[in-house]
């Protein structure tokens, strides 16, 4: 970040500079792959052993339509944006999906459970929405395939 | 972020490079004050509404004596600490706190279960990993830290 240089003078710890000015530019990959990696493992589990029936049955149940259309979106966006996510590929389309994933997740299917995750609240969730807006604010970033291929959305 | 800076001719949609210009300074702070928002309300809970208590049980569980005292550090952490991360104040001691917190709830409380729907370590790890991105960086441009001219 050359705008954001880590200036010795400021520090309490000067001495620190150097490594700080070392990891700061990798701060916002780090936390992008952390985003997508950590939402990768649903979608791997889903295909491995969950069912699409199944899947689109407790849509169903919230009263939602085209359940099973959806059922395959959430598959999508836990597979394959999560780890467009993780690599920084289409990263804007990507966040952009997996927000709406978490957004519907959090009015539809945990809001009555209040906030905390250890009751099944949308805490969680809401933190990837919250992550999903920083990245869609930034796209794919200085260590991104977006970046290696030259073209981001 | 001149290194990052938003290139229109990269884009897809040329037209979007303004927003994003607008937007991606903003990104990291985002990110910054989201990690305290969501564990204010855990700090809160335990200092006071109680739940210092449960959170006591848990202390006793992974060994950590007196179990109370431990429950109002976290808590102290989670609520103050929290709120910190929020404003960007010495925002480097803060996400170390929690960088150790984290992996202490995952592994010594939250292992071996990995899902969150059954009281695993996904989301532990989650915010750990966000607080070490923020150890990395610091502050930011938008920050306590920054408008102090002295940090961590």
């Amino acid at each position: 970040m050359t705008e954001e240089p880590i200036d010795a003078g400021k520090l309490f710890f000067p001495g620190l500079a150097r490594l700080y000015q070392r990891f700061a530019p990798m701060s916002y990959a780090f936390m992008r792959f952390a985003t997508g990696a950590v939402l990768f493992p649903h979608g791997v589990q889903k295909v491995l052993f969950g069912s699409i029936d199944h899947q689109a049955a407790s849509i169903a149940a919230k009263g939602l339509p085209l359940a099973t259309l959806l059922a395959y979106c959430t598959l999508f966006s836990e597979l394959v944006a999560s780890a467009c996510l993780a690599v920084g590929l289409f990263t804007r389309a990507a966040a952009l999906i997996v927000w709406i994933q978490m957004s519907v997740i959090i009015l539809v299917f945990q809001w009555r459970f209040g906030y905390f995750w250890t009751n099944r609240g949308y805490e969680y969730a809401l933190l990837w929405w919250l992550l999903c807006i920083g990245i869609f604010f930034r796209g794919g970033g200085r260590y991104s395939l977006d970046h290696l291929i030259g073209r981001e959305i | 972020m001149s290194e990052d800076a938003i290139e229109a001719r990269r884009l897809i949609i040329p037209g979007f490079a303004g927003l994003y210009e607008a937007l991606a300074p903003l990104s990291y702070t985002l990110v910054r004050v989201s990690l305290g928002l969501i564990l204010m309300p855990h700090g809160i809970n335990k200092l006071f509404f109680g739940d210092a208590l449960n959170a006591a049980k848990t202390m006793a569980g992974i060994g950590l004596a007196p179990p109370l005292f431990w429950a109002y550090v976290v808590g102290v952490l989670e609520c103050f600490g929290g709120a910190m991360l929020v404003l960007g104040l010495f925002t480097r001691v803060v996400a170390l706190a929690f960088v150790i917190e984290m992996p202490i709830i995952a592994f010594a409380v939250l292992w071996p279960h990995w899902w969150w729907g059954g009281r695993g370590m996904e989301y532990v790890i989650l915010m750990g990993l966000c607080a070490l991105a923020i150890l990395f960086r610091g502050g930011g441009k938008y920050s306590l830290d920054a408008r102090l001219g002295r940090e961590f």
